[in-house]
């Protein structure tokens, strides 16, 4: 009986804590919900209006207006599609050679990927900027696809050798081969099609970083109508977020954060094994 | 015979080259070849005044070296790093501590909790802008309606050093990058604590081991390995980091935020001295070196073991 009472204390202690963090982690996007929703005349009055009445959906509306939200959302979905898909044609091959082939090099080349891993995008910036400016692909979104390419295939190759080597047994494999598959068709029928699912979590895992990515694309983008969503968003609001535009900006905001959300939620699984390169996996 | 096995051997060739070498010239052009360059840029006069290139041995490190903002840069930076990893450790160790265990609606709180980590930098700095305002911020306004401030406080422009001994803007970034990795954090927790066998806490309880005492002897050692990870990693990433810093003070005001991936970009995007702006990129990569090759030691050590395991 008393161990009953203590252990209800005990939960409903837990709880709090819980309700304690969760409301740190999501006040921010109440707020920023609570905000669309305020029409212009009700955003700036002091003291601050936290409840009212006239609160409804037209910003959603004026957004449009204002911002090409949806160009830009395109344009992002283009370039984070085009680089998931190039990047994981890309890395399986290479997961699979590094899960299956024990070569000379084949240290060095998991050591390059996981140094290009933790190496700061910040000191690449300028020469492979300089190398875009030769190339003529500063403000293209050609350019912006290969750098991120290439700064997805690292942690895509980990996550996907780490995938393969536990997805399947490697007596189907052998099956095969003693079947007469050649290595192509081995790689292509087997392989690839049990993987899929791993395969898919990685591509959406690098659309995801793609569409959160700002950096590269603030520096390599600097024509308003090619802009990717998030600097098009803090160039049309960055820090002027409190002005005349705060209603607007934050309906915008929304918008942008429920496709990453989505996808976080859809990833849950598997983003501890990509952001550590494979050391820790689930 | 030895032509099939001459032709399976051919096959198995140019099977191997045409899955790696993709790989291989993309690092080598994208990551490799970038950063030699960037070493050799730091040794050449490479400046809107002067973009000629000529060598000048290391002139740009003792540009960068002598000034007192680099220095000044180096102790922001380092704080920032130190005091937001201890914050978003602490939060999402203890949140990973709350959901594991039998609560309700933990998986409800699980998803919840990541959408900060997963919610674009462009709309964090749109929230935060807004939270951190002067006049119209809802942190402003709690603090003023329960009566614990008097006035409003500009909290990323608020500079008065006489009159606090804190770095006020500063403080504020780290609470919003603590907000951000602590999801990271809380993952990287709970699939740490999954690996471990519940049969531990059921002997531990025949033994008649207390709460705190299960959480002292199994779960806080079981769980080292997994907290080296996050910290090491978390370290390496907050050292570098870019995007709010950016967005929502651009090192300002007066400097009083600025870390290096923001000197960086400043040296070479504002004032366009690229030579510089390697200088100290060679200089950050250097501090860097250490934990980055911890970490790297760590992520071969688990990777030698999986396979000898498998």
């Amino acid at each position: 009986m008393k161990q009953k009472g203590l252990n209800r204390i005990k939960t409903s202690v837990k709880l709090l804590i819980v309700l304690l963090f969760t409301a740190f982690g999501i006040f921010p996007f109440f707020w920023l919900f609570l905000t669309s929703l305020k029409p212009y005349d009700i955003l700036y009055k002091l003291p601050l209006i936290w409840f009212d009445n006239s609160m409804n959906f037209s910003n959603y509306f004026n957004m449009l207006e204002v911002v090409p939200v949806f160009r830009h959302l395109s344009i992002t979905f283009v370039v984070g599609i085009c680089v998931a898909i190039l990047a994981v044609m890309i890395s399986t091959g290479a997961g699979y050679i590094l899960s299956h082939f024990r070569f000379r090099g084949d240290f060095l080349l998991t050591l390059m990927l996981l140094i290009s891993q933790m190496l700061p995008q910040i000191v690449i910036l300028v020469p492979l900027y300089f190398l875009l400016l030769r190339l003529g692909l500063v403000n293209k979104l050609v350019g912006l696809i290969i750098v991120y390419t290439g700064s997805a295939i690292p942690f895509s190759t980990l996550m996907l050798r780490s995938y393969i080597e536990t997805a399947y047994s490697m007596n189907l494999e052998d099956a095969a081969r003693v079947d007469g598959c050649s290595y192509f068709q081995v790689y292509f029928f087997i392989t690839i099609p049990l993987c899929m699912p791993g395969i898919a979590a990685v591509a959406m895992f690098a659309f995801m970083i793609i569409y959160e990515e700002f950096m590269w694309a603030s520096v390599l983008i600097t024509t308003n109508s090619l802009k990717t969503i998030q600097t098009a968003l803090y160039s049309f609001f960055g820090i002027y977020s409190t002005g005349t535009s705060g209603g607007v900006a934050s309906a915008a905001g929304f918008v942008v954060t429920l496709p990453t959300v989505l996808l976080a939620f859809f990833l849950q699984k598997y983003l501890v094994t990509g952001l550590t390169g494979g050391a820790v996996k689930e | 015979m030895t032509f099939t096995k001459l032709r399976h051997k051919s096959d198995k060739i140019f099977f191997f080259t045409t899955l790696i070498s993709p790989v291989i010239v993309a690092l080598v052009i994208l990551l490799v070849i970038p950063f030699f360059s960037a070493f050799a840029m730091s040794f050449r006069q490479q400046s809107i005044a002067d973009m000629s290139g000529g060598f000048i041995g290391i002139t740009n490190y003792s540009i960068v070296l002598g000034s007192s903002r680099f220095w000044r840069v180096l102790a922001t930076t380092s704080s920032y790093t130190i005091l937001s990893v201890m914050l978003c450790t602490l939060i999402g160790f203890i949140a990973a501590l709350c959901l594991h265990t039998q609560t309700p609606f933990k998986g409800v709180f699980r998803a919840i909790n990541i959408i900060p980590w997963a919610a674009p930098p462009a709309v964090i700095s749109i929230i935060w802008t807004q939270i951190y305002s002067k006049a119209y911020s809802p942190l402003n306004d709690i603090l003023l309606r329960i009566g614990i401030a008097r006035n409003q406080i500009d909290w990323l422009g608020f500079t008065g050093q006489g009159y606090t001994p804190v770095n006020l803007p500063l403080m504020c970034l780290i609470v919003v990058y603590g907000w951000i990795c602590y999801p990271f954090v809380m993952l990287m927790i709970l699939s740490g604590l999954q690996s471990i066998p519940d049969e531990l806490y059921e002997a531990a309880t025949v033994d008649g081991a207390k709460d705190l005492q299960k959480l002292a002897y199994i779960t806080l050692p079981s769980l080292k390995p997994f907290l080296i990870i996050v910290v090491t990693l978390l370290f390496i990433w907050t050292f570098q980091y870019f995007n709010l810093n950016y967005m929502l003070t651009h090192g300002g005001p007066r400097g009083y935020t600025e870390v290096f991936s923001i000197y960086i970009y400043d040296a070479a995007f504002e004032k366009f001295n690229f030579g510089k702006a390697s200088a100290i990129g060679v200089l950050m990569s250097i501090i860097l070196f250490i934990p980055s090759y911890y970490y790297i030691c760590i992520a071969l050590r688990q990777a030698r073991q999986k396979r000898l395991a498998k």
